[in-house]
């Protein structure tokens, strides 16, 4: 499902994550920290974790304890990335186009994301949030991780119903070191999403909120008098549509694009509002470029 | 409000079936969409902002409903009442006479009737018919029973009055029989009342509409003229119908000239004759009344007279003395009668002096003269050739005298033939001459042309029936001088009433006759063997008669004639508009208008529902919603917060 040609890889080995105020991770990773003042020297041990470089590991502690740990210099740190993506029902759609299917665009960006992610050596977790259970990928680091995170987002996720707040707490409650974090979702919650990014943002996460809608979804082709059924709920509501209430209807969701735009700049979160019909490579290559999301 | 037809009404209930009608036709069609979050914020804002939303959703259900009811409304056909005459069938008789020309109400009365015919096409409703019949001289069906009101309208715009005499009997007969197909038709009477004697009852209710509002006129009643010795002598008539002394001045000429003016004092109700004596020759004497302002009827207040223009009628009898003939002869005016024995014969020179001979009982001679003939009893002998050239062939006596045909002829007008016993009569065959009356054993009275001459025949003696002694005799003996004597060319040389016709009676050398009306007009016919009738005679004043022969020039100086048509007629002069018919034994007043007409709504309702149709047809293709109030709302904030 999610696959590179080596044209696009090129182009995404170029590119790395930007985190503004994140704090870097105590080990050491491609990325140059911008503390001033620290010497190239020991800093700390941590447990190692898969995809660590092994020429870190400190054998002699190895020798005596029987567990690898990984010795952390001072002048170069790692980043911790989250990739969480909204799995719910709302996201796979629409069913019978599937270029334009928000699911399959959020896992090629997730892909695309979390490409560069491991290949500037950041620490890579993915989320993928369903009504049953949260699945998770990670924490791994380093390129060679890539197949296994393509693996990973090929499997079909749970899907079904949930609360996007409540997810995003216990997300943050279970403890993650602050990063950078990415939420792919169309946010189509009846309960909102403020108080999970609140959440987030509480525990020191950077937020970078991606927010898919597809093209039925900015301009419905529908028209005269009709039940809605809602794909998640399965509510219905009868309306009768004509090009009054269509307008009507773009308004609103303009309107409301804008409450999340002028939540998200209150609160630091980048707000990048995506319409499945742009490729995923241009987003990436050039719109998240232009934001400095990437660079 | 009420309704004709108000179990339509029931129709009603369709709207229950139209609502399921739109309930299925809003079972709208499912659509997935990913999520109807904004929807119902969509929604939920609207619904704050419009209270219409409910009712603006059923628009086109509410204006099918109205459209339903309209419908239905007009069905039941409401109808408001207004006031009305009648309703139903009606025969409307349009009084068309001469006294409906009477000005008294502007413009005059026959206007101010057609106005009022007019109202009662107006209160006709729904199916009912209408019959317009205008009654003058002859009753004339204007229109029979239509509903079609622009084409009643019309006709009564289009009706003429007239100047004739009303013949008010013939009119409620043909009413009475227009209604025969109708059920509980009325009979509509639109008059001034002016109705000669009491009519005669019919079954249908009849309702009479009074015109005509005052009776004041002045008529000349009476215009005659006689030879004196040196002119002529004129009698005068004048009348005032109206109940106030009124005064007028009365002009008399002669020939275009005016010969004399009178100021005369007439009272009310009364009439006052007088002479006047022309001197000399005059062919045409006119009277007129005029300086009278309260004369509401112009046309009675001239009136001609053509004084006689003939000489005596000079007829010879030839046979034994006759007294039932004599009789009858000298009781004729203008007639100058002599006899003359069949012992002596006259010379013919002698005896063409006469206009007419009669033979009675005598053999005829043997050389005619050129005068016009009549033969009684004409002795023909047997086995002779020819009796003075007459092809006249006798068979002897036949007394079986029952009379088996009668021919319409002017001769025969006004005889009654039933009574007439004839014991015995001459069998003639005359192959020239047309049977008047026949018996079985053959013809008692011929007619026919010989030769340049009339001759009339009777068959029998009169010594031998009982005609002298009938009332038809003088009529029959008259009819016959007339026939005979076509020099005065008319039958009756006094004057007409407008409408009446007249029979010509054209000498043998014309071929075509010509008659100037009083406007210039002229009038032409051919004079066939069938009597020539002219009946155009609609107009007041003299007309003129011209006769032509063959060859195209006036064949004789006293084949021209003239007679005059004067309005002299007391019913129709009596303007005076009578509050009440009397017909038959019933008096009937003037009906007064109540609430008795409908007038139908349901054109109204149709118009309403083709536009709420439109609409709906509209608003159906345009997707058009009630205009949004939240516009309205914003302006009244505004206006709110200064």
């Amino acid at each position: 499902m999610v696959t590179f040609d080596d044209e696009t890889l090129r182009k995404l080995e170029q590119l790395s994550l930007v985190a503004e105020r994140v704090q870097m991770g105590n080990m050491k990773g491609d990325r140059r920290s911008r503390k001033h003042g620290s010497s190239v020297e020991f800093a700390d041990f941590r447990s190692y974790s898969q995809g660590d470089d092994l020429r870190q590991l400190d054998w002699n502690i190895y020798a005596r304890l029987g567990k690898p740990f990984i010795r952390l210099l001072e002048e170069e740190e790692d980043l911790s990335i989250y990739i969480l993506l909204d799995s719910s029902d709302s996201m796979d759609w629409p069913l019978e186009v599937p270029d334009t299917n928000k699911f399959r665009y959020a896992s090629q960006l997730a892909a695309a994301l979390g490409y560069i992610a491991l290949a500037s050596g950041d620490r890579l977790t993915v989320s993928q949030f369903g009504e049953k259970k949260t699945r998770t990928w990670g924490a791994y680091r380093g390129g060679q991780n890539a197949m296994r995170l393509l693996e990973f987002l090929e499997k079909k996720p749970s899907g079904g119903v949930f609360d996007l707040n409540k997810s995003l707490r216990d997300f943050a409650i279970r403890g993650n070191r602050p990063g950078l974090l990415f939420l792919i979702s169309d946010l189509f919650f009846p309960d909102g999403f403020r108080k999970g990014l609140n959440a987030l943002l509480a525990k020191g996460h950077e937020v970078n909120l991606i927010h898919l809608l597809t093209p039925d979804e900015v301009n419905p082709p529908l028209a005269g008098d009709v039940k809605l059924v809602d794909v998640e709920s399965g509510k219905d509501m009868e309306i009768s549509l004509d090009s009054t209430i269509l307008d009507r209807y773009s308004h609103r969701l303009d309107r409301w694009k804008g409450e999340i735009a002028s939540f998200s700049r209150n609160r630091g979160i980048h707000y990048v509002p995506v319409t499945t019909s742009i490729p995923w490579e241009r987003l990436v290559l050039h719109s998240l470029r232009a934001q400095r999301i990437v660079k | 409000m009420a309704f004709i037809a108000p179990l339509m009404l029931l129709l009603g209930f369709l709207a229950i079936p139209l609502i399921l009608l739109y309930m299925l036709r809003l079972r709208r069609k499912e659509i997935v969409v990913s999520s109807t979050m904004l929807w119902q914020k969509l929604l939920r804002d609207r619904q704050a902002n419009t209270p219409w939303q409910r009712l603006r959703r059923n628009l086109l259900l509410i204006l099918q409903l109205l459209i339903l009811a309209f419908l239905v409304f007009a069905l039941a056909r409401p109808f408001l009442p207004v006031s009305a005459l009648t309703q139903g069938n009606v025969v409307v008789l349009l009084d068309g006479s001469a006294s409906m020309l009477a000005v008294d109400q502007s413009p005059d009365r026959f206007s101010i009737a057609k106005n009022e015919v007019e109202r009662l096409i107006s209160d006709l409703s729904g199916q009912d018919q209408m019959t317009i019949i205008q009654v003058g001289r002859t009753p004339q069906v204007l229109a029979s029973a239509s509903n079609d009101k622009p084409l009643l309208r019309k006709v009564v715009q289009d009706a003429q009055p007239s100047l004739e005499v009303a013949d008010w009997p013939a009119a409620l007969a043909l009413a009475a029989g227009a209604t025969q197909g109708f059920q509980d038709a009325q009979i509509i009477v639109v008059s001034d009342g002016g109705i000669q004697g009491n009519l005669p009852p019919i079954s249908a209710e009849i309702i009479y509409v009074k015109v005509g509002k005052y009776s004041d006129n002045l008529a000349i009643s009476a215009l005659n003229s006689r030879p004196v010795n040196d002119g002529e002598q004129v009698l005068i008539g004048i009348t005032n119908y109206g109940l106030e002394e009124s005064e007028v001045i009365l002009n008399l000429s002669a020939d275009g000239q005016l010969r004399d003016a009178q100021r005369l004092i007439i009272p009310g109700n009364e009439t006052v004759n007088l002479t006047w004596e022309v001197p000399g020759q005059a062919t045409i004497i006119e009277a007129r009344l005029s300086g009278n302002d309260k004369d509401y009827l112009s046309h009675d207040d001239r009136a001609w007279t053509v004084p006689a223009q003939d000489e005596n009628i000079r007829i010879l009898v030839v046979g034994d003395r006759n007294r039932f003939l004599e009789t009858a002869y000298s009781v004729m005016p203008n007639v100058q009668l002599f006899t003359a024995s069949a012992n002596e014969p006259m010379k013919m020179e002698e005896m063409e002096e006469f206009d007419i001979i009669v033979f009675d009982r005598v053999p005829l001679p043997d050389d005619l003269p050129q005068s016009n003939l009549m033969f009684i009893d004409p002795s023909v002998q047997l086995d002779e050739e020819l009796s003075a050239g007459l092809p006249i062939d006798t068979k002897g006596y036949f007394e079986n005298t029952d009379v088996v045909r009668i021919s319409d002829d002017p001769i025969l007008q006004f005889v009654n033939w039933n009574n007439v016993n004839v014991r015995r009569a001459n069998s003639l065959e005359v192959p020239w001459a047309r049977t008047l009356v026949a018996a079985e054993g053959g013809p008692l009275l011929l007619s026919g042309d010989f030769e340049g001459r009339r001759v009339a025949i009777l068959t029998f003696a009169l010594q031998d029936s009982d005609l002298p002694l009938q009332i038809a005799f003088p009529v029959l003996i008259a009819n016959i001088t007339d026939w005979l004597t076509p020099g005065l060319s008319l039958d009756r040389a006094e004057s007409l009433l407008p409408g009446v016709p007249i029979t010509l009676r054209p000498d043998l050398t014309s071929s075509m006759v010509t008659i100037i009306k009083p406007d210039g007009d002229m009038w032409t016919a051919d004079i066939g063997p069938e009597p020539t009738i002219f009946a155009d005679t609609g107009e007041i004043g003299v007309y003129e008669l011209r006769y032509q022969g063959d060859s195209g020039e006036n064949s004789a100086e006293d084949s021209t004639g003239r007679f005059a048509v004067n309005m002299s007629d007391s019913v129709e002069s009596n303007i005076n508009p009578k509050e009440s018919l009397k017909i038959g034994q019933i008096e009937i007043t003037q009906a007064g208008r109540d609430d008795k007409g409908q007038r139908e709504l349901w054109p109204w309702f149709v118009i309403i529902t083709l536009f709420v149709l439109s609409l709906e047809w509209w608003i159906y293709h345009r997707g058009l919603r009630l205009p949004q109030i939240s516009y309205f709302r914003l302006f009244i904030t505004r206006i709110w917060n200064r």
